[in-house]
């Protein structure tokens, strides 16, 4: 619903976005400021340290705060990484005036402009609530409760957490999307805590314990989604709408999977982050080799047990030159494989870069010059690139003939190193290569000039559907549990 | 004509129109370059596929030469993938070896040699052999060279381990409870093909629970699951257990003792410990005199009695009770029962539990009365059928056995 545009009616504007959005904070765009209001503007003088002034607005007078439009990211990543839901509204013009609407609400696990190079997962979980009502969940934790202490029969986590859980992740960043059936409570946090999702989206009949437990051992923000993004109906819909009919099926998908992964879509659209084009893969998986959360903890895998990288194995062994190979390393080191073929073949790069010394400091000092080529695509789909992105994925995409040129003149030349380069789209990345080059300046402006805000398709909030004008919330108020500093 | 504070433009028809036009040229310049900038956008977005692809050919290529980087420096060797278990030759621990002058240790499990008892007291080293070992096959598995001499793995299906865990310590839970639920998730989830690695399982509570829970998960991992096992343990008695089961050996850290001076080597060597130098770690940590020299009194006194009935020596045979039993740890020593405080629960999650310590109680005997109730689950206790109960099941009884024992 969006504000007419006049300028004194700016504070009543920004009461009425904020009353249409469920989101803890909202920005909005007034001119070439993003401004806070009322609570807002005292949240975030609180919380980022802006100065405060006093806008009066009818009769009264409202606290007020503003960040300059290109200064926006690192407030709004700020606030994030606090925890905080983030509304954005931008000003659009109009014939003869400006319209002024939420077009994205940032979260944990959402967020486009993460500074951290690690992944960063949404995750949604689902339980398969066949025939469980409300009374047999009672039930079921009562006798959790009753027979906890001489155990019970599946030693799987407690009572309330048997049955079969649906897991989604996606990293709106990189666009990756996985999704998963697992059976038990236990299984399913061991996922959780592969993958350490920023934001776990809570659907029908997940266990409380379980996220809580979760929330206690990953930095995550537990949010309560709408139930009826999991109904498999609806999410078997929107899975046919974004990877195509057949996709579920032939990824060989549980229907739980479907119903989380169904979630995640709806979530990622409401939040308007604008990047459901960039999951172009759905990556159905399944564990081939069982690495209980106990055990990845207790092997300091990822992180030491006191909580630090420094001394764990991806700590020491992690000697990546880009943010996309240690995002790999470490899925890779939670996520090993049973599979002969595959790890020799991984072997056969390893040894083959381990005799060509030469060669390997090439590649390695190539591979320095390049940028983070997964997340810029995630960005340009979302509408988010300036030049200067846009001149980084040319330069990127350049590096291709060179890393060619290392491979081939050694002995990876026979190497499946060689054969990894010639893995993705050359011809296409030549073309996009030859196209951006003969676009883009040597030196583009940081921002294009005219174009902000003024493009007839960005990215849009879309209001769930089906939700009612008395119940107008984006997300579920109520349980939202941070494992936080406290703000 | 203009005019300003100091100064006075002076313009005509003609340059008016000239500006005019410049600026049209210019707005229309900036949309245009707008249109480009969108349109150029619009391709960018729509091969966002060929983007991902090639992101991730890099990161491909990355983890390999990143992978060969560290192989190189630290001299890591490329494991080869076969049928026979796991066999390492002088490994190391992927981490400590990088901090400190690192003693290798070759690990051996196979099927005929599934499950290893490591003995030792605590700071001579179990812990980081047993990781060291589940940390290699992790490598192996993820396709990285490995730190060893040589190593030949075949693959596992899960790795599970059970080790001391100080951030449940710190949430307040119970370390018992803890302990026996990952336990139980490990007997319930490990197969033959899997690693398992369990350090100290007992340790979370009074001597007699720990111990006997340790033994009755030995004979299970090893009877029913025959998951390739790491064990280790304070508990000497367990050596003896294992000298019975086929396919189980006992490694432990060698130490070498000069002049009353011992001195732990970090080496694995086959066989039990002969002796576990508890008392002698106690000494080290400035232990008066004459409790360490009381200390030794006790513990040969103890060695001589000892009593529990090992099961299972035939894993799948006649299921006799009979065969190769002996008695190792007598729990008639009710003098024992005192001195350890009965709770597990006392909050001395401190440090091992070690017999050794728990039996300067044993000093005064206080053989005669039993009372009724230790009898009574002595006796359930011996008679309980370790092979035909679930571990959880034995868990519950063993609690409610504890429960009686405090109640008494």
């Amino acid at each position: 619903m969006a504000a007419a545009g006049s300028d004194d009616g700016i504070v009543s504007q920004f009461l009425a976005l904020k009353r249409e959005t469920d989101a803890d904070v909202l920005a909005m765009q007034c001119g070439d400021f993003y401004e806070f209001f009322g609570d807002d503007a005292e949240l975030v003088e609180e919380e980022l340290d802006l100065t405060v002034s006093q806008k009066s607005a009818g009769d009264r007078s409202y606290p007020m705060a503003g960040v300059p439009l290109a200064d926006l990211t690192p407030y709004l990543t700020a606030l994030v990484e606090r925890g905080y839901r983030v509304a954005v509204a931008d000003q659009r013009e109009t014939d003869g005036g400006f319209r002024r609407e939420i077009s994205r609400v940032a979260t944990p696990g959402t967020l486009l402009e993460t500074t951290d190079a690690d992944a960063q997962y949404l995750a949604a979980i689902v339980r398969d609530g066949s025939g469980e009502s409300e009374y047999d969940r009672t039930r079921n934790r009562e006798r959790g409760h009753t027979s906890g202490e001489s155990g019970n029969d599946e030693g799987n986590g407690t009572a309330d957490e048997e049955g079969t859980y649906g897991l989604a992740f996606a990293d709106v960043t990189t666009g990756r999307f996985h999704a998963t059936t697992v059976e038990g409570g236990a299984a399913a946090r061991t996922e959780l805590h592969r993958f350490s999702p920023a934001e776990i989206l809570g659907g029908p009949n997940a266990s409380e314990s379980l996220l809580e437990d979760a929330a206690s051992r990953i930095e995550t923000t537990l949010t309560d989604y709408e139930p009826e993004a999991f109904a498999p109906g609806r999410a078997r819909h929107r899975l046919a709408e974004q990877f195509g009919e057949r996709a579920g099926a032939s990824a060989g998908l549980e229907d739980a999977a479907r119903r989380a992964a169904g979630a995640i879509l709806a979530y990622v659209e409401d939040t308007g982050a604008g990047v459901l084009a960039s999951m172009t893969r759905l990556g159905a998986y399944e564990e081939d080799v069982s690495l209980d959360a106990t055990t990845q903890r207790n092997l300091e895998l990822a992180e030491t047990m006191q909580g630090g990288r420094e001394g764990s194995l991806l700590g020491t062994i992690d000697h990546t030159r880009t943010s996309g190979g240690g995002r790999l390393l470490r899925e890779r080191l939670t996520r090993p494989l049973r599979d002969v073929d595959e790890l020799e073949t991984r072997q056969e790069s390893v040894a083959a870069l381990c005799e060509a010394a030469l060669a390997r400091e090439e590649l390695r000092e190539i591979l320095g010059e390049a940028y983070d080529l997964e997340r810029l695509a995630s960005r340009s789909v979302s509408g988010t690139v300036g030049p200067r992105d846009l001149l980084r994925v040319r330069e990127t995409l350049a590096l291709f003939p060179a890393l060619d040129a290392a491979a081939i003149d050694s002995q990876l030349a026979a190497s499946p190193v060689a054969a990894v380069l010639d893995e993705p789209d050359r011809a296409a990345i030549a073309d996009l290569e030859g196209e951006l080059d003969a676009a883009l300046a040597a030196d583009p402006p940081r921002v294009a000039r005219g174009v902000r805000k003024s493009r007839e398709a960005p990215p849009r909030y879309h209001p769930p559907p089906g939700r009612s004008e008395q119940n107008g919330r984006l997300l579920h108020p109520g349980r939202q549990l941070r494992d936080r500093k406290d703000p | 004509m203009k005019t300003l504070k100091n100064s006075r433009r002076y313009t005509t028809e003609d340059l008016d129109e000239r500006e005019r036009e410049l600026l049209r040229l210019e707005e229309r310049r900036a949309e245009l370059e707008s249109e480009a900038f969108e349109e150029l956008c619009g391709t960018v977005a729509a091969a966002a596929e060929v983007l991902q692809d090639a992101g991730r050919a890099l990161a491909r290529i990355d983890v390999a030469g990143a992978l060969a980087v560290h192989a190189v420096r630290q001299d890591w060797t490329r494991p080869a993938f076969g049928e026979g278990g796991i066999d390492i030759e002088a490994g190391r621990h992927p981490v400590v070896e990088g901090t400190t002058e690192f003693v290798p240790n070759d690990t051996r499990l196979f099927e005929e040699r599934s499950l290893l008892l490591v003995t030792g007291p605590n700071m001579s080293g179990k812990s980081t052999y047993m990781r060291q070992t589940a940390l290699i096959v992790l490598l192996a598995q993820i396709g990285s060279f490995v730190p060893a001499r040589a190593a030949d793995i075949e693959p596992v299906d899960g790795i599970f381990t059970r080790v001391g865990a100080l951030d449940e310590l710190a949430q307040g839970r119970s370390t018992f409870m803890v302990e026996m639920s990952e336990l139980s998730n490990i007997l319930h989830s490990a197969t033959e093909d899997s690693l398992v690695v369990l350090d100290e399982v007992g340790r979370g509570t009074a001597t007699y629970d720990g111990i006997s829970i340790a033994w009755a998960a030995t004979e299970y991992l090893h009877n029913r699951i025959k998951a390739r096992t790491l064990f280790a343990t304070h508990y000497h008695e367990l050596t003896e257990l294992v000298d019975r089961l086929g396919r189980a050996a006992n490694v432990h850290i060698a130490a070498e003792e000069r002049d009353g001076e011992v001195t732990f080597l970090h080496a694995i060597q086959e066989g039990a410990a002969d002796r576990s130098y508890g008392v002698h770690v106690a000494e080290l940590a400035g232990v008066p005199d004459p409790v360490v020299s009381r200390s030794n009194d006790v513990l040969s006194n103890l060695r001589e009695e000892k009593a529990i009935e090992a099961r299972g020596g035939e894993p799948d045979g006649s299921g006799s009770e009979s065969g190769s039993q002996q008695v190792v740890f007598d729990l008639g020593t009710g003098g024992f029962e005192r001195g350890e405080p009965a709770g597990g629960g006392s909050g001395d999650g401190v440090g091992e539990r070690a017999g050794e310590k728990s039996t300067e109680a044993a000093t005064e005997p206080t053989a005669e009365g039993i009372d009724p109730t230790e009898r009574a689950v002595l006796e359930e206790l011996r008679d309980a059928d370790l092979e035909g109960t679930a571990p959880i099941d034995l868990l519950g009884e063993i609690r409610s056995w504890k429960e009686r024992l405090e109640e008494s």
